[in-house]
Formats: structure tokens, C-alpha cells, sequence
């Protein structure tokens, strides 16, 4: 039997194992130092051989080799990855007409299972100057593949907008590597600046575009999606003015219920950031407990405390950072304009914004 | 190494991006999926070198993906430091994608291109968190109903249920410098748009503090933006800080005259143009004169005299060229750049093909 290469697993280590060497030839390879196996036995990616030959200088993979009574295993320092193959080169081994052998590893198994299972903003408007969007998956991703499976394109033709996000080296992920961030390029965006100038705005008001992600997008286990994705968005106009908690209106409940306070905003606000940059805090000032939930097209916000609400002053406490979809805080504009006093930066601490449960009006008033 | 206030053990490090030599040889790392700066020892083997011989390598890629054993495109190169004495490369990869991901610190041996892994068991090494992430107990965190068992049981009102607190928030560093006793780390969030540059002291004390920076800036004297930092290099022994902006301004602040809390506003000295962004710097001395060295995401490498950026007033007129006099090389593809010695600066370069190569760049001719 001719050499060939086949794999093993053994004590949870995979290998790759030479078999149908002669018993001469085991006796000679046993013989030999292990600084010599690799260099008579290298193991490479296949992609990276010149032929069937060891590319002139290229190490080969680190690795161990352990010779055997009746064959010759290599075990990698690295594991070897799915669907790739591998190249044995045998020609120095004096093992026969071979120079090299080759072998792939299984591709990924198992079917789909991994979905986009949101994309934030959710409405269908965004502004021209929109900042960052976030795509939710159902499992963690893989790093790095955002770039070629992420896309904007006109959502009448198809064609995709050139050149839309800031470059996602890194990437912005979540801990879980399930919300991918992606940033419109600030530089087009921001007013003034060369890229600004001379390719304009990523979005154009008016039109109807379409953010896509590929079923080809890879999940951390290596599969593709279950389905692409696409959400659609007509681009509106600029929006740049502080988010003002005081345009907001407030829908109080009364007290002795569990009836949730409903705060509406003037525009719809960023969906990560609404997650933590609301709380409430009853009469003596301490935070209250309960469920919060964000509204449709991230227009609104709710709070269902835990315990039927007190009778008395309350307020909703909002933090500076919270943004706008065009990356507009409490605190700043996101290009402010220094000759318009109203794009003057406020003191980067948060924001009170007092209501009465009890019977009162609603009396929203910044502190 | 106990001065520096290592302990061996073996970090838990889940990922690899910036890196950065501080003191003796130590090699901080940003792991930006633990959220931890890993300062470890990686007892280089070479000799002290007062060399000022270039040192050149081709084909990186296929180099890693033979060493590494994989594919081409399961290299992801985070980036590059030169050992400060002994010259050795040290490259920063993660080799495969998702659940199958490794991350690797990769030293090439400057004499013989030779590729060696630096080992991370039982080394010397200290951390800290590069995050205010929400703490596990912090109401504000996403709290989600997981469909399996993640997270935790609580009960609710009699209520048995399980939730999964989830902190979204996370701080990518995007490029780090030492300086003095001081670790610089500048980052971006997944969710505020912020510019945070935060002042670490070294040896770790264990404490982020509060040190950390937002560094304004002004386009053409009209419109101001607070953005994350993509790169910077301190120049001037440390007292003066170029950075390039997500935006693409670059930026000059005084490192020293900023204190925590107040509002500090940058100088922009330049604008490199359309559609272009600045992917690293470098300092070197010329002509008694120290200069940077920018590589562009679309540009050649672009010189700048710091002289230069002392006499350039803040940029008030949208005009092209914009900003400080600048030299452009006829060099492209450049991406990651590291001083190697008093004479070469090496560049991490894709060629037409799209292979890299390691190449010197002398620093009398740039």
C-alpha cells in the first residue's frame, strides 16, 4: 500500500497520520532528531505550497510528530481548521513516488441556525446625517467578515452606495458578539471636512435605501445565516440639535397601580444607548425597580415599576450620553456649530426631568 | 520583573489588537474581548542590538498561514511592535474566525525571519480593565430572557424565572502608547460616539480611576467634534499628541497640560483628504528634527516636520492641501509601522497582489 494520509482523534487530539510506510523507513524516521521532522516531513496549508513543494524559506506548521510502530502522526499547535486542506510533503522522506499527499479536513457541519434578529433604528426613517446602525443575531458571529456582508444599497435599482460606513478595523461588537455597531463615516458626515466635501453624505434625502446583510455572513461556528436580511429606510432630513428631555411628553400613571409612565419623544433616539440611560427614581429619590421596555421605532420608552407607584414627585433621570440616531447627546451636538448659541454644549452630568404621580399634570422640567 | 509589579501565571487572553512595548522589554497587549491591557514579559532571546542594518520579509501571510496552519484568510494581522533592543518583529494575529478563533503574539526573529510563538503559560504578566462596563449587579445592564440556560434564576413574586444580564457596552481599544510611566489607551465605544483617551499608570495598579480624557477638536474653526481616536503617536519625549480621528481630522493636544474634568480642546493641523484615513504613526528624528510618519488607508505615507505642527495655526479655511506642510511618499499599501532602529522604520505593506510584506524604510531618505 502506498503512503496515504488519513485522520485521527486521539485522547481529544486530532492528527494527521501518515500510514503505509515501510517498517525500513518507520526505523529510519524513529532515528532521526525531532528538530529533523519537520524538515522531512513538513506539514503545510495546501494554499500556501508552490505546487507540490515546500515554498522555498516558509516554515511549516508548528506542530509535533510522534513515529509510531506503523505509522507517522503530526499533531498541530494550532487546530486544524474545517474545510481547509493539507499537505504532507513526503518527497524528502524517502517514502516513495510521492512528493507530497494531501488531505482536507471536513467542512462545517450542521445546518442554518443563526439569524439577524433585529435591526436598530427599527423605524423606516432615518435622518441624512444618521450615525450608526446595529444589526442583532440570534448567536454569536465570527470577527472580521462584517465588511463584505453588510451593505447599503439603493433600495429601487439595488446598487449598492459606495463607501457608506467608517472602515470596521476593528469591529464593534457586543461581549456576546451578537450586535454588530456600524458607523456611517463621520467624516462624510461631519461638515467641513475633505471627505464631506468632495463625496458628500453617505445618505441622500429623498431617496429609499435598503441595509443588507448577506446569508453569506458567517456565524461563530462557521455557518452562513439562515436567511439574508434586509430592512428598508427613507432618508429624511439633517437633525442637529441637542436631545432636550424637556420636548419629551410624559404619560403619567396614577398612583396605587402598576400602569407604566410612558415617556414619547420628539424624534426616535439610539436603541443601545435607551437601554441604559433611562431610570426612575419615586419620592425620596431612590431608584425604582422594575421593567422597561422600548417603544416602536425607538419613538418611546416605558417603565413598569415592580411595586404600585407612591404618591408624589418622581423623576425620570436621563443620562448625557443618551444619542439621537445622528450621534446627538444630551450634552453636545454631534458637529456643533460655534456661532449657533444653541448648540452650546451642556455639563455632561444627567438630567432630571420631575413628574408627579397623583392626580397632577404631568410637569416635565430639566434640572 | 518585580519592579514593574509582574506575578507569573498564565493570562487568560481571548484576543489580540493593539500592542505596545513599554519598559524592558514588557509587551502590553488589548485584548478587546476580556476588556483587559495584558503588560507580559516575553523574555525576547535576542541580543541588544545597536543595529542600523534594514531587515525585510516578504510574503507575511503566506509565512503566518504556513506557520499558523491555516488558510490565508483565516490571518487576521491586529498589529505590529519592534522589540526596543533586541529588534525582533512582534506581530499581534488571530488565526481562525468565531468559536475556532486563537489569538497569537507572533515574534519574527530580525536576524533570520524565523517565526516563533511567544508563549503565554507561566510568564510574567500584570493586567488591567480597559472598560467602565456596567457591573453585574448594575440595573442599567440589558437584561434579556434567555430561550436556553444562560444566565441567572431569580424569583419574581413567587415566581421562579431565568434572566440573562447582558452588559452590550464595550470599549475596543484602537491604539495604545507608553510614555513616562504611563500607558495611553485610546478607544472606541460600540454605542456613544465619544473620544476617550485614558491615562494608565504603569506598574497596574488595578484601578482605571478616573483618567481618562475627551479631547474636542474644531473643523475650519466652525463646527466642533468630540470623535474616537483611530491612531496617535506622542512625540516630543511625550508632552505633544498627534492623533488621527474616525473622522479623519488630525489633531495636536499637549498630553501634559490636560487635566481630568475639564474640557480640552485639540488643534487640528490638517486634513490628509477624501475618502482617506490615517492608520498609524510613527515619530523619527531627521536632520536633528523629530518628524512623523502617517500610513493612509488611501494615501501614500505622508511626512510631517513637528516643527511644522507647532508653527500651523488651528484650520479655519476648507482649502486643499489642508493644514501643515507635509511630504507625501510614493509609498502605498503601507498599514501598520513600527520603529525599528535609529535609522529604519519598518512598514507592514500589501503589494499589488494584495501579499504583505515586512519592508525598511531608511529615515534619511524618507
Amino acid at each position: 500500500m502506498p503512503p496515504t494520509l488519513v485522520w485521527a482523534t486521539d485522547a481529544g487530539v486530532d492528527w494527521l497520520v501518515l500510514r503505509g510506510v515501510t517498517p525500513e523507513a518507520l526505523v529510519r524516521l524513529r532515528s532521526l532528531a525531532a528538530e529533523d521532522l519537520p524538515r522531512t516531513l513538513p506539514v503545510f496549508p495546501s494554499d500556501v505550497l508552490d505546487g507540490d513543494r515546500a515554498p522555498a524559506g516558509v516554515q511549516p506548521m508548528a506542530g509535533r510528530y510522534c513515529v509510531g510502530d506503523a505509522d507517522i502522526r503530526f499533531a498541530p499547535r494550532f487546530p486544524f481548521v474545517a474545510g481547509t486542506a493539507y499537505t504532507m510533503v513526503v518527497g524528502a522522506g524517502g517514502l516513495g513516488d510521492a512528493e507530497a499527499l494531501k488531505l482536507t479536513r471536513p467542512p462545517v457541519e450542521g445546518v442554518p441556525s443563526t439569524e439577524v434578529v433585529a435591526v436598530h433604528p427599527s423605524g423606516t426613517a432615518l435622518p441624512r446625517n444618521a450615525l450608526r446602525l446595529y444589526v442583532e443575531f440570534s448567536s454569536a458571529m465570527s470577527e472580521g467578515l462584517a465588511a463584505g456582508h453588510v451593505h447599503l444599497e439603493r433600495d429601487d435599482t439595488g446598487e449598492s452606495i459606495p463607501g457608506p460606513f467608517s472602515q470596521m478595523d476593528p469591529e464593534l461588537w457586543d461581549p456576546g458578539r451578537r450586535r454588530l455597531t456600524v458607523l456611517l463615516d463621520p467624516a462624510r458626515i461631519k461638515r467641513g471636512l475633505s471627505s464631506h466635501r468632495e463625496a458628500g453624505y453617505p445618505l441622500e434625502q429623498g431617496a429609499a435605501v435598503a441595509l443588507v446583510v448577506e446569508r453569506g455572513y458567517r456565524d461563530a461556528g462557521g455557518r452562513p445565516l439562515v436567511a439574508g436580511h434586509r430592512h428598508r429606510y427613507a432618508v429624511g432630513p439633517d437633525v442637529r440639535e441637542l436631545v432636550d428631555p424637556r420636548r419629551w411628553v410624559l404619560d403619567v400613571p396614577a398612583a396605587g397601580g402598576r400602569r407604566p409612565l410612558v415617556v414619547g419623544f420628539d424624534r426616535p433616539l439610539d436603541r443601545a444607548l435607551l437601554g441604559r440611560c433611562l431610570s426612575v427614581a419615586g419620592p425620596g429619590g431612590e431608584g425604582l425597580g422594575g421593567g422597561v421596555a422600548v417603544g416602536e421605532g425607538e419613538g418611546s420608552w416605558s417603565f413598569t415599576p415592580g411595586w404600585p407607584w407612591l404618591p408624589g414627585p418622581h423623576h425620570l433621570r436621563v443620562e448625557p450620553v443618551l444619542e439621537d440616531l445622528a450621534g446627538n447627546s444630551v450634552s453636545r451636538v454631534f458637529d456643533r456649530d460655534l456661532e449657533r448659541p444653541e448648540h452650546e454644549p451642556r455639563a455632561p452630568v444627567s438630567v432630571a426631568v420631575l413628574f408627579s404621580v397623583g392626580g397632577d399634570r404631568p410637569s416635565p422640567d430639566g434640572q | 520583573m518585580g519592579e514593574h509589579g509582574l506575578q507569573v501565571g498564565t493570562p487568560d487572553v481571548r484576543s489580540v489588537g493593539p500592542i505596545t512595548f513599554g519598559p524592558d522589554g514588557i509587551l502590553f497587549v488589548a485584548d478587546n474581548v476580556s476588556a483587559m491591557v495584558f503588560a507580559v514579559d516575553v523574555a525576547d532571546p535576542g541580543v541588544d542590538s545597536a543595529r542600523s542594518e534594514p531587515f525585510e520579509l516578504d510574503g507575511v501571510d503566506r509565512r503566518l498561514a504556513a506557520f499558523l496552519g491555516c488558510g490565508r484568510e483565516d490571518v487576521g494581522i491586529r498589529d505590529m511592535a519592534v522589540h526596543p533592543r533586541s529588534e525582533n518583529v512582534y506581530l499581534s494575529v488571530m488565526r481562525g474566525r468565531g468559536d475556532a478563533a486563537v489569538p497569537v503574539i507572533v515574534r519574527i526573529d530580525r536576524g533570520d525571519g524565523s517565526l516563533t510563538e511567544v508563549g503565554l503559560d507561566n510568564v510574567a504578566f500584570s493586567s488591567t480593565p480597559i472598560t467602565n462596563a456596567p457591573a453585574e449587579d448594575d440595573a442599567r445592564v440589558t437584561i434579556e430572557l434567555p430561550d436556553g440556560d444562560e444566565g441567572e434564576e431569580i424569583e419574581v413574586r413567587g415566581r421562579k424565572i431565568r434572566i440573562w444580564r447582558r452588559p452590550a457596552r464595550t470599549a475596543t481599544v484602537t491604539d495604545m502608547s507608553y510614555v513616562d510611566g504611563m500607558l495611553l489607551v485610546a478607544g472606541m465605544s460600540n454605542e456613544e460616539f465619544a473620544s476617550n483617551l485614558r491615562r494608565i499608570p504603569f506598574p497596574f495598579t488595578g484601578e482605571m480611576g478616573d483618567n481618562c480624557l475627551e479631547i474636542f477638536h474644531v473643523s475650519h474653526g466652525k463646527w466642533e467634534t468630540a470623535a474616537p481616536i483611530k491612531s496617535f503617536v506622542p512625540y516630543e519625549k511625550g508632552r505633544s499628541i498627534l492623533a488621527s480621528y474616525t473622522c479623519t481630522p488630525v489633531v495636536h493636544f499637549p498630553i501634559t497640560d490636560i487635566t481630568v474634568g475639564t474640557r480640552a480642546t485639540g488643534r487640528t493641523v490638517a486634513d490628509l483628504g477624501a475618502m482617506n484615513q490615517p492608520l498609524d504613526m510613527v515619530s523619527f528624528s531627521q536632520d536633528d528634527g523629530e518628524h512623523l510618519l502617517v500610513s493612509n488607508s488611501t494615501h501614500g505615507l505622508i511626512k510631517i516636520d513637528c516643527r511644522d505642527i507647532d508653527d500651523q495655526p488651528a484650520l479655519t479655511e476648507p482649502t486643499t492641501p489642508v493644514g501643515v506642510p507635509r511630504e507625501v511618499e510614493p509609498l502605498t499599501g503601507v498599514s501598520r509601522l513600527a520603529n525599528l532602529n535609529r535609522t529604519h522604520v519598518l512598514a507592514l505593506q500589501k503589494d499589488d497582489r494584495g501579499e504583505r510584506h515586512l519592508r525598511s524604510l531608511k529615515t534619511d531618505s524618507l
